[in-house]
């Protein structure tokens, strides 16, 4: 019988957690948010439900994902919300949270491959 | 599957294309009847049948995308993964000015429930979301940078794992 997962909080996530400076209600959204992805990776460590466990970044066996955490207070939506990024060791069965940030404090380095990604495939964009 | 996605984003680019057409002669004749900024315009039809045919098709093609991040990463070619970018950014380019003038239209009471269903436009929005999100994955994952922040988040964990 496989064990339990377990969670572990890495030394930059907490830094992340202390410097956003989050409400009780919004750190219980993102313990909620890690309750899912427990559930999710439990159910079914290879294949895990995204609607819980969010989505695997490209090109990294799966290991690493993305979970979007909807805030309580926010009226901004989804797209104001958090981003948690965790280790899913899949032997070890456990979760290593990595880091948490709101989605626009990473936006430049987004664009910037997004602009990449024009320039490649639309070769008339760039000028 | 690229082929597949190919012919989804033209069938996208076809519906899409037909909406925008269609919000743009909303907006062409409202100013030509600028006294009657309240009309309704008349072919509710043809605009809820276009937006339910985008609604459709970009469910779809945000699935059919979604499956480039199930792949093995010797599958994940930068080509691949490049492409995929540029389409969900086409995509959520395109339904985001779709969307952002269909609302102010229908604020100003210039399009009727029956051409902007309020049911379609919630979903077509969250599917828009869907496409950030992807956009986001995507170029974050193909980010040197982003990924050397998790790297180093990566051995700081197990740094502290192995002094605990």
């Amino acid at each position: 019988v496989a064990g339990k997962v377990t969670v572990r909080e890495g030394p930059t996530y907490l830094d992340d957690l202390n410097s956003l400076n989050l409400d009780a209600d919004d750190k219980k959204a993102v313990q909620d948010a890690v309750e899912e992805i427990v559930a999710a990776v439990t159910d079914n460590p290879n294949n895990p439900d995204k609607s819980r466990a969010g989505d695997p970044f490209p090109r990294d066996h799966h290991q690493t994902w993305k979970k979007r955490i909807a805030l309580p207070g926010s009226n901004m939506g989804k797209r104001g919300a958090l981003r948690l990024a965790y280790w899913w060791r899949r032997k070890e069965r456990q979760i290593g949270l990595l880091r948490l940030y709101y989605k626009r404090d990473k936006v430049d380095l987004a664009q910037k491959e997004i602009e990449k990604a024009k320039d490649h495939f639309n070769p008339s964009s760039s000028t | 599957m690229r082929f597949m996605n190919e012919a989804r984003n033209l069938e996208f680019a076809r519906l899409a294309g037909g909406t925008q057409a269609l919000i743009e002669e909303v907006i062409s004749s409202k100013k030509a009847a600028p006294a009657k900024a309240a009309t309704v315009v008349v072919f509710p039809l043809t605009l809820a049948a276009h937006l339910r045919g985008t609604r459709d098709i970009t469910r779809k093609l945000l699935q059919a995308e979604r499956a480039i991040l199930d792949l093995p990463d010797e599958q994940q070619t930068d080509d691949i993964l490049y492409r995929a970018l540029t389409d969900a950014s086409w995509v959520v380019d395109i339904l985001s000015k779709i969307l952002k003038t269909g609302d102010q239209l229908f604020n100003k009471g210039s399009l009727s429930e029956t051409e902007w269903p309020p049911d379609v436009v919630r979903e077509l929005a969250s599917l828009e979301e869907g496409f950030e999100d992807l956009q986001e994955t995507l170029a974050l994952g193909v980010s040197a940078e982003f990924r050397q922040e998790l790297e180093a988040a990566k051995i700081a964990l197990d740094t502290n794992e192995d002094r605990s």
